[in-house]
């Protein structure tokens, strides 16, 4: 599978085309064969940039199927149930029909032909509200939200639809946090669809975005389900196994790396993985709430379940990428390995700092552990030619640096003199770091 | 099959799906017995579906020994007979009960404690109404149920007064 060229690649090669067919460089023939090959002639015509359509379109759906539902709830009196039922079906089967006509069969309006397939998704959902208030099952319909995502997710694979598909995977994750809350269950179904369904689609549509959104829910369903399930109210449990499920996604992430089309959706796991362990070390920087969350130390069985499979995952993930990263070129070889060793030593240190608590260095440990993640991070970015890294890095060196600044300062301080220098400080600091920031990016874009 | 014709099949299912719902739910109206089932209301807000009345029967929580025995969420039966107005409990069961002369069974699920939940604790309102018959709490005691031989049941109709809901919202 090889990586399909940007739009901007192709409006380059477009244009490039004709001048090449003036130059005689190649013939009729040729240039007909290249643009089927890369279906120049779907590409639109330079103006209004396409996305803004597609944004504008989505804006308009999500706008026509907010009002939809919220006709629904307002359980307008004026018309009969029955009646109501038609309107949804008819408006159901005519939206997709209008939509799949201006996409496909004309193909005059392909954008606003997405948009409608759009809101025909939304108000599927709203058919299943409507049929759910006619007949007053329960408020904690928990099925009715699996079954809208469930019902939208052929037609997103079919026509290979983004939206939809970020629609049925934030649904799905509703339904999971939903039913996990108010029925304490842990809903390991979540998981099996996402993993089965989700994952794997987002891969085929190559979408960023959805990816995003289904490890972010797959992120908010494991603390909600089985962890607070399992472990309850012990918040140390608690945030030891966020700090494995960190590095787990850090190493999925770096698991990416071993092929090149895979390696752009990595970052999207890195960077989740790396706010978590940054969140985490920075939770660990403050002693007063490791004494606290040291107090219940009852450690329940499912809780070793839990711990067991994520340290298997992320052992797996990190031994595959490295025997699979061994043919590639030193550069990229150290770094990885430099990212795996740091994984590591991370980890083992924070253990030590949860296990030993009272160690007269903790304090100092703690806050350097957190300065070498902020500089770790910024490294990393300008090795990897990867801007994000280094605004993350910056962002977690300001947020630790006003943390310690206002625990110390205000101490010492009187609180007149504590504004002025915090000020002076922060205005100083921020030119600095934008003029560093800066040239790091630049540097990096020079690289790349 | 064409790309289109996969198109308006998946289309189709959802139709059919929602189809399905209603035609599921008329069964248990039009051939289940209609139930009097005593209550408790108070009113919150759905964001899909507007304004109800939350339902708490009295056959929600069952006082029989074995109901706290029953594993959390687990799919139970209930089994009802009518006494002078309301229909009341006499078992809860993990199979399908061997029905007795004028009993009947509702499916449910256990919840916590001894409460169990039938998927008929709301009652979606028109806007603004939801206030209106909250005030009027003390009166609305009763709901009609129908419930099918398979045990599903859909609410057919709250009582306020012993006056259907549309014949109070009119008055």
């Amino acid at each position: 599978m090889k990586k399909p060229p940007s739009q901007k690649t192709l409006y380059w090669l477009k244009d490039e085309l004709d001048i090449w067919k003036q130059n005689g460089m190649i013939s009729e023939e040729q240039a007909q064969k290249i643009t089927e090959t890369y279906s120049l002639t779907q590409i639109e015509e330079k103006g209004i940039p396409s996305r803004l359509i597609i944004a504008v379109s989505i804006m308009g759906a999500i706008l026509i199927g907010a009002g939809v539902i919220l006709l629904i709830a307002s359980n307008w009196q004026a018309l009969s149930k029955s009646v109501k039922l038609l309107i949804i079906l008819g408006t159901i089967l005519s939206v997709y029909h209008l939509g799949y006509d201006l996409r496909y069969t004309r193909g005059n309006y392909p954008k606003i032909g997405s948009a409608l397939i759009f809101l025909g998704s939304l108000l599927f959902g709203g058919g299943i509200w409507l049929v759910a208030q006619i007949y007053h099952i329960t408020s904690r319909f928990h099925s009715g939200v699996l079954f809208w995502a469930l019902g939208i997710l052929p037609i997103a694979w079919l026509l290979g639809l983004q939206p939809i598909l970020a629609i049925s995977s934030g649904l799905l994750s509703f339904w999971a946090v939903w039913k996990c809350i108010d029925f304490q269950i842990a809903n390991y179904t979540y998981l099996i669809l996402m993993l089965g369904i989700i994952f794997p689609l987002s891969y085929k549509l190559r979408t960023k975005l959805v990816l995003f959104l289904s490890v972010m829910g797959v992120v908010i369903w494991f603390g909600v389900g089985p962890l607070s399930i399992s472990v309850k109210n012990r918040e140390l449990l608690l945030i030891i196994c966020y700090l494995l499920l960190g590095i787990l996604l850090y190493s999925i992430g770096l698991l990416h790396s071993i092929n090149d089309n895979l390696s752009s959706y990595g970052s999207i796991y890195k960077f989740i993985g790396s706010v978590i362990l940054f969140g985490f070390a920075y939770l660990m920087s403050f002693k007063g709430i490791v004494r606290h969350i040291r107090k219940d130390i009852r450690i329940p069985v499912d809780f070793w379940w839990i711990l067991g499979i994520i340290s298997v995952l992320t052992l797996l993930a990190i031994v595959i990428s490295f025997m699979m990263n061994q043919k590639k070129a030193p550069y990229f070889k150290n770094i990885i390995k430099i990212e795996m060793v740091s994984l590591i030593v991370f980890w083992l240190f924070q253990m030590f700092l949860i296990l030993f608590p009272n160690t007269i260095f903790y304090g100092v440990s703690s806050n350097l552990i957190l300065l070498m993640l902020s500089i770790g991070f910024i490294f990393l970015g300008y090795y990897q030619h990867q801007s994000f890294f280094v605004n993350l890095g910056f962002l977690f060196f300001v947020i630790h640096f006003l943390t310690r600044y206002i625990d110390w300062g205000w101490r010492y301080l009187p609180r007149s003199a504590f504004f002025v220098v915090a000020g002076i400080i922060l205005l100083l600091g921020a030119a600095l770091m934008e003029r560093k920031r800066r040239k790091l990016i630049e540097a990096i874009k020079e690289k790349a | 099959m064409s790309k289109r014709g996969k198109f308006y099949l998946f289309v189709c299912f959802q139709i059919l799906f929602l189809l399905l719902m209603i035609g599921m739910k008329q069964f248990t109206l039009y051939t289940g017995k209609k139930i009097l089932l005593e209550i408790v209301p108070i009113d919150p807000r759905d964001i899909f579906r507007g304004e109800y009345v939350r339902l708490n029967y009295k056959i929600s929580t069952i006082k029989l020994p074995n109901v706290r025995e029953i594993k959390k969420n687990s799919v139970v039966y209930v089994t009802l007979k009518k006494t002078e107005k309301y229909w009341e409990p006499l078992a809860v069961n993990q199979e399908k009960p061997i029905l007795g002369e004028g009993e009947i069974f509702l499916v449910g699920k256990k919840r916590w404690g001894n409460h169990i939940e039938y998927g008929i604790e709301s009652f979606f309102v028109p806007e603004g109404k939801a206030i209106e018959i909250e005030r009027d709490r003390e009166n609305v005691k009763s709901v009609e149920v129908s419930v099918d031989r398979f045990g599903n049941s859909v609410i057919h109709q709250i009582l306020i007064n012993d006056k259907p809901l549309k014949q109070f919202i009119k008055d």
